[in-house]
């Protein structure tokens, strides 16, 4: 009977976990479980426990692989040391009897025979020889090893979404049945009328930068193309990847007009920076795979979207000149091609007043990674009008 | 040594990088730092993984801000280290804020990680190294230490690579080495006790005990001081409180275990004390080091007949006692050894029951050794604190057991190999208290017990009052909120505030209360009761709770916090009604919380802030209100039957004029009663007292004697009323029982005597009585109402 009630307690302590882990559970779920228990469920044993809370709360494998560590966590605090499962200890649990073996045996090839003599066994290697630990060392608490960005996959999905472009095109395969029986009603013949099928007509190219202070974004900006591509349709998204800036090289003759200026504004000379397309983009995030600008812009960017996702060197902080410069005469090149174009910026708006970022928020629609932001960028690419400070 | 910058800097450091971040999120960046500092490097999936395991309300910003940070370097492609010269300040603070246990957590994420298919650091780098080494060190760091130690010598002439590898870690290795098993010593809440000591000796037995619970139960060690000792809170081992303290070799000398398990059931109540450590074994053929020895019964060696053999040598007789250890914990280790193996079904070391030998001597002789096996064949080993560890034991009526493991022989042979045989003897031995200890049944024995003996009933509550008005309303409603009567304990109100103007008998309530049977029943361990008033002796009232309940060295305590601390401990495991009357300072209750979760506190107070304050929610304070008129003409009826039979309308207006304030109904209906033969009337009474109420209202505030400040002018004008009627030589009297009387005083005759030094005082009382100016309680004592004690105030002021 106390064994109920400490369940009850222990699985809500589980349950607020979740909820401030952005769990999406409301006492109707919390309920769920507790009219499951009475049931007679998940009683027999933790592991059942578990999967019950699994199977009521978790709604992806994501989610259920945090629900499982949160669960163990649980267990380690509240439920193991009220003594009540001596009988149902898992393996594990008799792991610190093992004190006394030797760890050197518990290291990486347990098939091994024990040794006499535990050193031998570290004379595998050259260099430095193994350390006596393994992943059982370190088992005791578990860990959450699935990321939990600040936006699941599923939403930043359903944002994109918004974007596709549903138009038919290509053979008529589909029928129109509408239309069918219009025609069947005024001629009075059976008349197929077929349409093509809809298709998504959005086409997405993502230039991504990489490296450099990108480099700790590079895991959720991943994240974010991935849900993007999924949202969109792989087929219709082209991800390519530079450093810094996509095209470099511009003229600089230009900003002799500027030498005296210590403003890092460029738009004195705006009329006379040439639109650049040389240098290249990169197919792979290690780039080194370069494909020539000219020709991803010819043949991904025609009248397509194109997002580009970069700090703008806002994260360092330092003014760039002829960064700007390079970035502003690249994004003259990108407007010959389509008008839908928006920048991303990982870091939250404020902190735009650094960096290349400060001047170039004032060229180009440019949004934080979040949602809000990426929710405005969505609109933009839409069609929404977004005043810009300065027009390119 | 350099110097460590400190967390303001660190802090500093991050804002000036982060010109536009808000306080909150420079926050949230130095705690991620915190965690970060352990790893010898990061990237940014740890970095991101620390927060959410760790830190999961932190926001995703911290991460990049961590990253991008001066506090951060790039040491290649997503790979960073907190630059070298913070981590140490970092890591300090990460234990300082979280607590030991949160840097061992740290640790098993960077081992868990660094295991995970993938190799995120690569495969047999140097880096993955480093960040196992350091993973382990946390974890285990004898075992890491070790792995130095070998891999070093195994290296001899590495590459200068890997030296500078070595240095750097070895640095490593030791600078952490700190932050691992012990957190700084802390102030003392929290710790209020333990159900089982442990008593340890060498700084062996007692590193071992706390290896043992770091590996197998991941444990925060916190040091406790309590008098003159340290205590180590080793958390809930099998549903009891383990502490640990360590004694000075010997039983007898100072700061041997005599005085330390004395000082410490003192200090922490335990039910049971266990010694822990090394010991000699007796026979080397059938035990071998590292076996355990559980002792039955010890035989104290010490006390000897050195007599003459037949052929003329000295012949020893040992005459010392031979205690038996405590049953119920002999049971609990014989049969923990049924399980204690290992998980492929060895047993993890021997374990012999049965007689000890405990003295004085440090043995490495085999001649004496040998004589000693003479005296008692049986016997499985020597050694050299448990005859302190009974002594003090049987003193203090608390059960013990001794397990000490066998380190030597005695055989003179001592020094070879000492170390390792001493490390295993006391791991051994540790790890099999722990094993017991994990089966539990100790922490539920401490109930049983007290079931078995009713603990002797304490109480300090003042005696009932010997006439209670209807207030059994009010009591039955202050009993349902102490939890009166209800089984579930979890129910109860720990705290409840009883507020009510002076003179409506809250006083007179709660010692009602204390004498109740049915709250003796919720609290079979008594009540405890302090009267503060507006300037309490509070060390004197905690003293006097500490006497109460019988803890020694009271004396030690110098301040209110250290008797506190001690009450609490005592209380811990107690179920009592704890009572603090009349509370001016919603401070000075602090000091009285002292009450486990088997205690109930009650409050008294006058005062509606202090009420408020004190109450955690509205709902704790219970307002006792005036008696009804019905009540209050049925007190006065009580009283003075004649006059209420006579007048009743009068009398009705007379209570209405005291406004149900049962002691004003008190004195008047005494004093009624008095002067009734001498013609005394309501009517007069009544006109009497609102003349005298004019009267006060009239006078300047200054005037105003203390009882009208307290009350209302009418009352005052009664007591002043019925003080007038008394001769001048009684008033004196009365008025001298003000000086001396504190509350809720209680006095016999004699001190009355004393005090008026007068042959009889039984005339005077009397009178005093009458006038409802003294009232009588049980066992021929009296008690005086705080009102009236400052209404007699109030002449002594005069003279």
């Amino acid at each position: 009977m106390s064994d109920t009630h400490e369940t009850a307690f222990f699985v809500w302590n589980l349950f607020v976990l979740l909820r401030r882990r952005g769990f999406p559970l409301g006492m109707n779920d919390y309920e769920d479980l507790r009219r499951a228990l009475r049931a007679g469920f998940g009683l027999a044993s933790n592991y059942q426990l578990r999967d019950v809370c699994c199977a009521l709360w978790a709604k992806s494998l994501k989610e259920q692989e945090t629900l499982k560590a949160l669960f163990d966590q649980t267990i380690q605090l509240e439920w193991n040391l009220s003594a009540l499962d001596q009988t149902s200890q898992e393996p594990d649990e008799t792991a610190p009897f093992a004190i006394e073996v030797p760890p050197q045996t518990a290291s990486t090839d347990p098939s091994a025979p024990e040794s006499a003599d535990p050193p031998a066994k570290l004379e595998r290697r050259e260099g430095l020889p193994n350390i006596p630990d393994s992943a059982r060392t370190y088992s005791a608490v578990p860990f959450i090893f699935v990321p939990q960005f600040p936006l699941t996959h599923r939403e930043i999905a359903q944002l994109w979404r918004r974007l596709r472009r549903p138009f038919r095109a290509g053979p008529p395969i589909e029928l129109d049945i509408d239309a069918t029986i219009h025609s069947r009603s005024r001629s009075g013949l059976l008349t197929l009328t077929l349409v093509p099928r809809r298709r998504n007509m959005t086409r997405l190219l993502l230039l991504v930068d990489r490296r450099g202070s990108m480099q700790p974004f590079h895991w959720f900006v991943d994240h974010v193309c991935a849900a993007i591509q999924s949202a969109i349709g792989s087929d219709q998204v082209v991800i390519l990847y530079f450093h810094d800036v996509p095209a470099k090289g511009a003229d600089r003759a230009p900003l002799i007009a500027l030498s005296n200026q210590l403003s890092p504004q460029l738009d004195q000379i705006l009329p006379q920076i040439e639109p650049l397309e040389r240098g290249s983009v990169y197919t792979d995030t290690q780039l080194l795979q370069p494909r020539p600008i000219a020709t991803v812009l010819r043949d991904y960017a025609k009248d397509s979207a194109v997002i580009i996702i970069s700090d703008a060197g806002a994260a360092r902080g330092r003014p760039d000149t002829l960064r700007l410069l390079d970035t502003i005469a690249f994004l003259k090149a990108l407007r010959r091609y389509t008008s839908g174009y928006i920048w991303l910026n990982p870091l939250p708006e404020q902190f735009w007043s650094r960096g290349v970022a400060a001047q170039l928020q004032r060229h180009v629609p440019m949004f934080s990674l979040e949602r809000a932001g990426m929710e405005r960028a969505v609109n933009v690419l839409r069609g929404r009008p977004y005043p810009i400070a300065r027009q390119l | 040594v350099s110097v460590s910058p400190s967390i303001d800097n660190l802090r500093l450091l991050l804002s000036d990088a982060m010109p536009n971040a808000d306080e909150q999120i420079i926050e949230q960046t130095l705690a991620l730092a915190r965690h970060a500092a352990l790893p010898a490097a990061l990237n940014t999936a740890l970095v991101h993984l620390l927060r959410i395991n760790f830190l999961p309300e932190t926001a995703h910003a911290a991460e990049y801000n961590l990253l991008l940070s001066p506090l951060c370097r790039v040491i290649g492609d997503d790979l960073y280290e907190i630059t070298p010269e913070l981590r140490g300040a970092l890591l300090y603070d990460l234990a300082k804020v979280h607590g030991p246990a949160r840097v061992r957590n740290v640790a098993r994420l960077l081992g868990q990680y660094t295991h995970r298919p993938g190799a995120p650091w690569g495969e047999d780098t140097p880096l993955e190294r480093a960040q196992r080494l350091t993973a382990l060190n946390f974890i285990d760091p004898t075992i890491a230490k070790e792995w130095m130690e070998h891999a070093e010598q195994r290296l001899g002439t590495g590459t200068s690579l890997d030296r500078a590898w070595f240095v750097a870690m070895r640095n490593e290795v030791t600078q952490i080495e700190q932050f691992v098993t012990i957190s700084p010593s802390d102030s003392q809440p929290g710790f209020t006790g333990a159900d089982i000591l442990l008593v340890t000796v060498t700084a062996v037995e007692m590193r071992a005990v706390l290896d043992v619970l770091r590996t197998q139960f991941n444990r925060t060690i916190k040091r406790h001081n309590v008098g003159d000792k340290t205590y180590y809170d080793l958390g809930n081992i099998g549903g009891a409180a383990v502490a640990m303290v360590q004694s000075e070799i010997g039983a007898g000398g100072p700061g041997a275990a005599l005085l330390t398990v004395q000082k410490s059931i003192d200090a922490l109540n335990p039910v049971a004390v266990i010694m822990v450590g090394m010991a000699l074994g007796l026979d080397s053929r059938k035990q071998h080091v590292g076996d355990v020895l559980v002792a039955r019964q010890l035989a104290l060696y010490e006390l000897q007949r050195v007599g003459q053999s037949a052929a003329g040598a000295p012949q020893l007789r040992v005459r010392g006692d031979r205690p038996a250890v405590s049953p119920w914990l002999l049971d609990k280790f014989r049969s923990g050894v049924l399980d204690w193996r290992q998980p492929g079904g060895a047993a993890l070391a021997e374990v012999h029951f049965g007689l000890v030998f405990s003295g004085e001597k440090l043995i490495d002789h085999q001649d004496f050794r040998n004589q000693l096996r003479m005296v008692e064949p049986e016997a499985i080993g020597v050694e050299m604190e448990g005859a302190g560890l009974y002594m003090a034991a049987i003193d203090r009526r608390i059960d013990w057991i001794l397990v000490k493991a066998i380190c030597d022989w005695g055989d003179g042979n001592k020094s070879r190999n000492k170390q390792q045989r001493q490390r295993l003897a006391a791991q051994n031995a540790a790890e099999f208290v722990f094993h017991v200890l994990k089966l539990g049944g100790v922490a539920q024995l401490r109930t049983v017990l007290q079931d078995i003996m009713p603990a002797r009933k304490i109480s300090n509550a003042p005696p009932l009052p010997s006439l209670m008005v209807s207030r059994e309303d009010d009591m039955r409603q202050v009993k349902a909120r102490l939890g009166v009567g209800i089984q579930d304990v979890h129910t109860m109100h720990v705290l409840t505030v009883i507020r009510g103007w002076p003179g409506v008998g809250k006083t007179t309530l709660v010692s009602a209360l204390a004498h109740d049977p049915d709250v003796a029943a919720t609290f079979p361990d008594g009540v405890l009761w302090a009267s503060l008033g507006q300037e309490p002796n509070l060390l004197a009232e905690l003293a006097a709770w500490g006497r109460a309940l019988s803890i020694p060295n009271l004396a030690q305590a110098r301040t209110t916090e250290e008797v506190s601390a001690q009450l609490r401990a005592v209380l811990r495991i107690k179920r009592m009604l704890l009572i603090v009357d009349d509370v001016w300072d919603a401070r000075h209750t602090e000091l009285f919380r002292v009450g486990g979760p088997g205690c109930a506190l009650l409050v008294t107070t006058r005062l509606p802030g202090v009420a408020r304050t004190i109450a955690p929610t509205p709902g704790d304070v219970y307002i006792l209100g005036v008696l009804s008129d019905e009540k209050a003409l049925e007190l006065l009826q009580t009283l003075a039957p004649d006059a209420v039979r006579e007048h009743p309308a009068v009398c009705q207006e007379l209570v209405d004029d005291l406004e149900g304030l049962p002691l004003a109904i008190q004195v008047a209906g005494r004093l009624l009663q008095t002067e009734h033969s001498y013609g005394f009337s309501v009517v007069t009474l009544l006109e009497d007292i609102r003349a005298g109420a004019r009267l006060i209202q009239e006078q300047a505030p200054v005037d105003r004697t203390e009882v009208a400040n307290d009350t209302t002018p009418t009352i005052a004008a009664l007591l002043n009323k019925s003080t007038a009627l008394l001769d001048d030589e009684t008033r004196n009297y009365f008025a001298y029982l003000g000086a001396f009387a504190p509350e809720p005083a209680t006095f016999d005759a004699d001190a009355m005597r004393d005090v008026w030094q007068v042959e009889d005082p039984k005339p005077i009382i009397r009178k005093l009585v009458d006038y409802g100016l003294l009232e009588s309680v049980e066992n021929g004592r009296f008690w005086m109402q705080k009102m009236l004690v400052a209404h007699a105030m109030s002449f002594l002021t005069d003279d």
